[in-house]
């Protein structure tokens, strides 16, 4: 068993597997037996963590994935390993998908990782611009100059399209 | 920062405290937000107390006031991932849109968002994902040695790692001079995209009909249709060469379309050409000339004398010459020549193909340069001349082959197809088995395919001569084979295509009913396969990957499959010859009892 405290000192036990997926926690424990003394993790707090330990207890009796080589094409990339349940999973709140990236990245879990940003990249396919503000929340902040660019891209994006 | 702080602001209307970089947006309502009436009493309180206080003041609002503050709550829940998260966390966001598209639209959302979009990391792994490799092609002047100017880290960083050996420098530092991912992946984009949905005419061409009276003395007259029928083509990324039933041979710039010279001096019909492009390198010379299997699309039945002439010596070649071919850039071996009466003594239809071991030449009919300084034009005819021209000046060079460095020389012979060493003058090997003529052969160094009247394909290996495999599946005569390495198309004059996958095992992969009359021309490129026929159609058809197969990542793994796209051309009355490089594509046909050349491009049109 591995016990964890996250930043606002709630206190998770989880299996050994279970933990292990986390390759902070397999770093500090060592990979040698109990450890008595709680794992502090300062910066997940106690909703994202009960969040990836979910993640970690579904995929615990995952082969371990194969190392992809650096230029993999991006569609065989994202098509590994994204079940249904993955893709229900992931649907939640921006702020909690963004901690969860965070601490995917922080926690070391890359699986998990690629999920949430495969997630984002799947928020942002198809959405024009406009969209893609009005999403995200983003205020137009380009100059004169770079909307005149902007112009520009459009162009080369409908060309693309076309 | 603290992290208890940060947890609770997704709780209650305050900013929300810097993640660790970049800044965080700014959100637009925070300036009315920041003089709540108990900011510092409420700074004061614990999480959980804040939560308490924030629940008890929500339960005296009236609905209207709840909806205000659910309005005004949500946009401060939406994240700016690329901005909030680090710069190689977004990245890795940007990573998984394979979609250009949307990159593009992502790009114009913000600044912050075009500067990471950008990084030509993402354009390169995107390249690699739609297969859009860069051409190594040491023959282009992109090559830059000196390490004076060192390129951004992003392009260096994930530069692929270049396979040693075919540059004689120092591997490591040899980069690209001004390379961009992103303009490369612009243009390979626009270029398909072009293919698919058609590109722009550069030129339609009406060849003329000259007869040359020595040819056809029976008809004086110039007006003998017969005469225009293009036999061959030969194309790369600079010129088009057509090889003219007439002893003439068109050259045509391949970026304009305009006609640059005619090249005059066969005496009898051309009907093979090959285009060897300027520049290159010269690490083996003269490796890769190939002569196309060519078969005249009327008897020739004219037996002339071969010309046993004395084939002139290194020291008796002409300065110019020298030059033209760019002799003095390299370090020539010794070796014997053949003479042309070795080359043609069997058969004046005389399909025929050479390669020695490196990079074939493209299924174009262009190989790569050694070095000289214009692209060379080798021809050859009835008139069993072999003739290498300078495109430039257009004279004639050589009467034979100069350097004759080509390995082997195949020969579709009647019902049998021999294998020559054109350096010893040789018969390697007799292929034995067709019952009937052979029509056509193909030759890529290790295996030949041949295919006749009798309907089968056979597939021999050039080593041993023995026969590797019979391919069946046509119903009429086989006339167009296309060698690739783990492919072979062939067509009919059953106007079918039918694809094997060649290996350590031999399947028909894919049978096409491609057109309703006999197959005249086939090309296949990386992606496309361009097809003509006696229907007078020009069709496009392209390679769609076969996803259950494993290994079959890349075009050409054999196992894929061709789907119609479209019509390259309006309809004629018969399509003599197609021909594509990855962004030219030439279709030879008969329109109104003439022939008429034209010529597409696909390139951007910004860039010429």
């Amino acid at each position: 068993m591995v016990t964890v405290v996250v930043s606002d000192g709630v206190t998770f036990t989880m299996e050994q597997d279970v933990a292990f997926q986390c390759g902070l926690i397999a770093d500090f424990a060592g990979g040698g037996g109990d450890q008595e003394e709680p794992i502090p993790i300062q910066a997940v707090n106690s909703t994202v963590m009960r969040k990836v330990i979910e993640y970690c207890e579904h995929h615990r009796n995952d082969p371990p994935q194969p190392e992809v080589p650096e230029g993999t094409p991006l569609e065989r990339k994202d098509r590994r390993g994204r079940d249904a349940w993955d893709k229900q999973f992931i649907q939640v709140e921006q702020e909690l998908l963004f901690e969860i990236i965070l601490a995917a990245n922080y926690l070391n879990i890359k699986p998990l990782l690629d999920l949430g940003c495969s997630q984002v990249a799947e928020m942002m396919k198809g959405k024009t611009p406009a969209e893609i503000q009005q999403m995200f929340n983003i205020v137009n902040g380009f100059t004169a100059d770079e909307e005149a660019q902007n112009g520009e891209g459009e162009e080369k994006a409908r060309n693309l399209n076309s | 920062m603290s992290l208890d702080e940060r947890s609770s602001a997704t709780t209650i209307l305050m900013p929300v405290l810097s993640p660790p970089t970049p800044a965080p947006s700014p959100g637009p309502t925070f300036a009315s937000l920041s003089d709540p009436p108990v900011p510092h009493e409420f700074d004061a309180l614990q999480t959980h107390q804040r939560k308490e206080y924030l629940l008890s003041v929500l339960r005296h609002c009236t609905p209207s006031e709840l909806l205000f503050v659910a309005t005004t709550v949500e946009p401060l829940l939406k994240r700016d991932f690329l901005r909030d998260l680090p710069p190689e966390l977004a990245l890795h966001i940007l990573g998984f849109v394979d979609d250009p598209l949307t990159l593009c639209r992502a790009s114009c959302v913000n600044s912050h968002w075009n500067r990471l979009i950008a990084d030509d990391f993402l354009w390169h792994s995107l390249c690699l994902s739609h297969a859009f490799v860069p051409e190594s092609d040491p023959s282009l002047p992109l090559w830059d040695d000196s390490d004076s100017d060192a390129p951004s880290t992003s392009t260096t960083r994930h530069r692929p790692h270049r396979s040693a050996g075919s540059i004689p420098t120092n591997s490591s530092s040899t980069h690209k001079h001004k390379f961009s991912y992103r303009a490369h992946f612009k243009s390979e984009f626009i270029t398909l995209s072009n293919w698919r949905s058609g590109g722009s005419l550069l030129r339609n061409h009406r060849v003329p009909f000259v007869s040359p009276p020595h040819l056809f003395p029976e008809r004086p007259n110039q007006s003998d249709p017969q005469s225009a029928i293009p036999t061959s083509i030969a194309l790369d990324s600079d010129w088009v060469v057509v090889g003219l039933a007439n002893c003439r041979i068109h050259v045509y710039s391949a970026r304009t379309g305009v006609l640059s010279r005619t090249l005059v001096g066969h005496s009898s019909g051309v009907w093979a050409v090959a285009l060897v492009k300027a520049g290159g390198h010269s690490a083996h010379p003269l490796d890769l000339l190939r002569l196309d299997n060519i078969r005249p699309p009327f008897p020739a039945s004219e037996s002339l004398d071969v010309p046993t002439e004395s084939l002139p010596t290194d020291h008796q070649v002409s300065p110019t010459m020298r030059t033209a071919l760019g002799l003095d850039f390299t370090h020539r071996r010794p070796l014997r020549r053949k003479s042309l009466s070795e080359l043609f003594s069997h058969d004046p239809i005389t399909p025929q193909k050479a390669r020695l071991p490196g990079k074939p030449s493209d299924p174009s009919g262009s190989s790569d340069g050694w070095g000289q300084p214009n692209a060379l034009v080798v021809s050859s005819g009835c008139d069993k001349e072999l003739r290498v021209w300078d495109v430039m000046s257009g004279t004639v060079r050589v009467w034979d082959i100069q350097r004759g460095k080509m390995l082997r020389v195949l020969e579709g012979h009647e019902q049998s197809v021999r294998i020559w060493d054109i350096n010893t003058g040789t018969c390697l090997h007799i292929l034995r088995g067709h019952f009937h003529q052979i029509y056509c052969v193909a030759f890529d160094g290790v295996r030949v395919a041949s295919g006749g009247i009798d309907t089968t394909v056979r597939v021999w290996d050039a080593e041993s001569g023995a026969c590797l495999a019979l391919l069946q599946g046509h119903t009429g005569l086989v006339c167009q084979l296309q060698l690739s390495p783990n492919r072979l198309v062939t067509g009919g004059s059953d106007g079918r295509i039918i694809t094997f996958s060649i290996g350590s095992t031999f399947s028909l992969v894919q049978r096409l009913a491609a057109h309703d009359n006999s197959i005249t021309g086939l090309q296949a490129n990386q992606r496309f396969l361009v097809t003509g026929g006696a229907d007078g159609r020009a069709r496009l058809f392209q390679y769609e990957d076969d996803d259950e197969t494993p290994g079959a990542a890349t075009p050409g793994s054999g196992h894929g499959k061709y789907e119609y796209v479209r019509e390259l051309s309006e309809p004629s009355e018969n399509v003599w010859k197609v021909a594509c490089t990855k962004d030219v594509c030439v279709v030879l046909s008969k329109k109104a009892g003439k022939t008429v050349m034209e010529m597409w491009s696909f390139r951007p049109k910004d860039s010429t």
